[in-house]
């Protein structure tokens, strides 16, 4: 009488989620120009927040370090769009500029600065909104 | 006479200089618009929905240990993409399947 193999039992691993494709160039390109014109809290910063003792004072802190920055660019932008005015104004003044076309290109550009911090004073309210939801993720 | 002709070209190449950097700024703002319609457009395919839940629901071996949670192609959603989106918004807000939020979503720093 032979003896049979006694079956074993193999622990067969579950089987493991393929990791989410990894941000390309373009993806970083985007997340670095939407910064420039909305509040930019991301999903992960807050969801990395969820594990601390105070989470809610986390995410305060990332919404104060947000409005902070909104409000320096968009004070950037209204700067940068007076020194342009005041480039202009004093060139105007010269009167000698030799290729004229450049002085609409230049003035529009103050359009843009000033319209730039604008948009960006006016969005502010987004921060109220996303505040609320970001708190709600991490409760 | 010459610092006149100085100031003057001075003057000029400031414009000039302005004249540029507009062009840079609205080639900036067309960027931006371009790269925002795509990523409206994968957000309402349910691209970044996906890998959301993803790394929410299959937390092991998606997020590296002491590091931030690993969400691919969705580390780039802000809470605004959350406030657009509900579905998004119901997805992040879902129960990691770890049993502590510390495994799951390591602390900052």
């Amino acid at each position: 009488m032979t003896a049979q193999p006694v079956p074993v039992a193999v622990e067969v691993p579950p089987p493991q989620p393929e990791p989410a494709p990894r941000p390309d160039g373009w993806d970083r390109l985007w997340a670095r120009l939407r910064s420039l014109f909305v509040p930019s809290v991301t999903v992960s910063a807050v969801l990395a927040a969820k594990g601390e003792e105070d989470a809610a004072a986390a995410v305060l802190q990332l919404y104060d370090w947000e409005r902070d920055r909104l409000l320096t660019l968009a004070k950037g932008a209204g700067a940068a769009a007076v020194t342009v005015l005041t480039g202009l104004v004093a060139s105007a003044f010269k009167a000698e500029i030799e290729a004229a076309w450049v002085v609409y290109p230049a003035a529009g550009l103050v359009v843009l600065l000033l319209g730039w911090g604008g948009f960006l004073l006016t969005g502010l309210h987004r921060l109220a909104e996303e505040y609320t939801t970001a708190l709600e993720l991490v409760r | 006479m010459i610092a006149a002709s100085v100031s003057a070209n001075a003057a000029s190449a400031l414009i000039v200089i302005f004249a540029v950097l507009a062009a840079l700024v609205v080639v900036l703002f067309l960027g931006a618009m371009a790269l925002s319609w795509q990523h409206r457009r994968r957000r309402a395919r349910g691209a970044y929905a996906r890998d959301l839940e993803r790394a929410i629901t299959g937390i092991r071996g998606v997020t590296p240990a002491g590091g931030r949670p690993e969400l691919g192609r969705a580390a780039v959603l802000t809470i605004g993409d959350l406030v657009a989106d509900p579905d998004l918004r119901r997805t992040a807000a879902r129960k990691p399947a770890s049993s502590t939020p510390e495994r799951a979503f390591p602390t900052l720093g």
